[in-house]
């Protein structure tokens, strides 16, 4: 009897305790008063660009590996780095000749981050650089970081090794630049998140796209609301039960964000990023045709605003293959297929979007590649699985939740 | 004294089972994330079980009944869609199996099973229902005492949580027990 009462409030001790649960904290170190770059002047792209390259890390290698890369990524600058899938993302300014970069570091795959300051002085490398000049193997970039918001006290020394040989190979960003267990600054599926995915290495992105009761195309992974996802005690359920209306009003995503359209998400890529893919991942057959105009009428944006963007309607299982052909889209929208090389020529996709699982494509890729289509492998994340894809060459993208890593892979592995 | 009052009045080896009923007042612990106009996050509660087992062993059994979790509403809300009247409120059903310990004259029950989550919403004159299943458990501590022969009268104080909404509900509740078998 009292070991039967022992195991009963055991059980209870241990439903108790699995009960504890705690809401994802996200914590992006900022500088206090803005740091040196409240009076600094901006730097053009090009002349950020010129930092572009693989270095050396001579001081900080403990805590970021032996190499990492240097990539302009919109108006910021990133650091990609091997350990942990670490990187920086500075914003970045100059006062006078002297250059200013402040920001903050992090391990996506851990969470530990903190604040950064790298500066070149004018005397040291800042004047050439506004003038145009290019690092040299002598150039060094040089600067703090602290733990948490603790002030920067840690050296970080990198020196440049080789430039960036080539920046076309497609690193797709995961619902829009990431998970929401990865304890990011912005919601997966998030207008804010679109925004970061170049920062993050990323200059592609993959979106969820789900029809509300009232037919509106929304960014959302999930079929149904759940506390991972989004605020709201109302939303339960399907997200199809509710019209656009009400989720707007009932909740939020995690980090408080609305829930956005597909047109919302859109705008911003052509407006507010230099993206060049947008992986449209399809979660019903009812979204297809909104889809569809919405991909035909921001291809035509970006086009006339002289920008290069694609975007592919995401077609991942049979269901959503019958619905496509049966919208006779096959020659008017371009598709990316997850499915087989025949469902690829059967939807004439521009894109056939292999699962890494199905290992090395061999001939396979060599014949989509003669039938002028690209070959995007999905979802890579870890190193070791990462490097066969890319000592093969033979693919032309990957689609990850840690585009730093590919990021630093792609370019160090160059 | 509750102890001795149960031990004169029941015979704990008999194998029974039993029926029981109860009702009472329940408050969502957990607060809202977004809070709209007039919320509530309390109501009246019910619950019916069916247990078999001796006052000495573990028992077994299932439970359900009806949890009201919250209600909100809010007219004119100036939104993105002009000023909109909102409402909407959240309960839900229980389906758990249940085992039970009586130690002393303190029952002690827990639950694990499946709530079923409904939330009904009208934003902007449009009704929508949506529910779904999401799992969960439930802990227990009550007495009770008789009242006629086979019928007892007692309290409970009840923790419902619903895991994969997070959502934890206390409620203190009257119940009525009666042997349905095994006099």
């Amino acid at each position: 009897m009292n070991q039967l009462f022992f195991i009963f409030l055991l059980v209870l001790f241990s439903l108790v305790t699995l009960s504890c649960s705690h809401d994802t904290v996200v914590n992006v170190p900022v500088f206090v008063g803005g740091g040196k770059l409240i009076s600094a002047q901006p730097i053009k792209p090009q002349q950020l660009q010129l930092l572009n390259g693989v270095y050396d890390v001579i001081d900080g290698s403990d805590q970021f590996g032996k190499k990492v890369v240097v990539k302009r990524t919109g108006k910021t600058l990133s650091i990609f780095t091997g350990k942990n899938a670490g990187l920086f993302v500075f914003q970045c300014g100059r006062i006078d000749s002297t250059l200013i970069f402040e920001g903050y570091w992090r391990y996506t795959q851990g969470g530990e981050t903190g604040l950064a300051q790298f500066e070149i002085p004018a005397e040291n490398n800042g004047k050439p650089l506004l003038q145009g000049i290019l690092p040299t193997p002598s150039f060094f970039f040089q600067g703090k970081i602290g733990n948490g918001s603790a002030e920067p006290t840690i050296n970080i020394t990198l020196q440049y090794n080789s430039p960036l040989k080539d920046t076309t190979f497609v690193i797709l960003a995961h619902r829009g630049g990431g998970r929401n267990s990865d304890r990011l600054p912005e919601s997966e599926n998030s207008l804010g998140m679109i925004q970061l995915a170049e920062s993050f290495g990323a200059n592609g992105i993959e979106i969820d796209v789900r029809l509300t009761k009232d037919g509106i195309p929304i960014l959302f992974h999930d079929e149904n609301f759940s506390p991972r996802l989004v605020n709201g005690d109302y939303c339960v359920g399907p997200v199809s039960n509710y019209t656009f209306a009400a989720i707007r009003t009932l909740c939020t995503l995690k980090n408080k964000e609305l829930v956005p359209t597909l047109k919302e998400a859109l705008e911003v890529v052509v407006n507010k990023t230099t993206l060049t893919y947008v992986w449209l991942d399809i979660k019903s057959p009812e979204a297809i045709a909104s889809a569809a105009a919405l991909q035909q009428e921001y291809q035509k944006k970006a086009f006339a605003a002289g920008r290069k963007l694609d975007i592919y309607i995401g077609l991942s299982n049979d269901e959503l293959v019958d619905r496509y052909k049966k919208e006779n889209m096959v020659s008017s929208a371009d598709a990316l297929c997850e499915l087989s090389m025949e469902d690829v020529r059967a939807v004439n996709a521009k894109v056939w979007a292999p699962r890494w699982t199905l290992g090395p494509l061999g001939s396979n890729a060599q014949a989509m590649h003669s039938e002028n289509r690209k070959i995007f492998v999905w979802t890579l994340d870890q190193r070791e699985f990462i490097l066969p894809f890319l000592t093969q060459g033979n693919i032309d993208g990957i689609l990850t939740n840690y585009p730093a890593l590919i990021a630093f892979e792609y370019y160090v592995f160059q | 004294m509750l102890a001795s009052a149960q031990d004169q009045s029941v015979d704990r080896t008999t194998f029974r089972l039993v029926g029981e009923i109860g009702g009472g007042y329940s408050y969502k612990l957990t607060p809202p994330k977004i809070i709209l106009g007039n919320s509530t996050r309390d109501g009246i509660t019910g619950a019916f079980r069916l247990k078999w087992g001796s006052s000495n062993l573990l028992g077994v059994g299932v439970e359900t009944g009806y949890i009201p979790i919250s209600t909100m509403a809010m007219n004119s809300l100036a939104s993105e869609f002009g000023s909109v009247d909102v409402s909407a409120s959240l309960s839900a059903i229980p389906v758990l199996a249940i085992f039970t310990i009586q130690r002393l004259g303190i029952q002690m029950h827990t639950g694990i099973g499946y709530y079923r989550m409904t939330a009904k919403a009208t934003v902007m004159g449009k009704t929508m229902e949506s529910s779904e299943w999401n799992m969960g458990y439930m802990l227990s501590f009550g007495f009770t005492r008789p009242l006629i022969s086979d019928l007892f009268i007692g309290t409970e104080l009840k923790w419902n949580n619903i895991v994969e909404q997070r959502i934890s509900i206390l409620s203190l509740q009257v119940r009525f027990l009666y042997f349905l078998y095994g006099k």
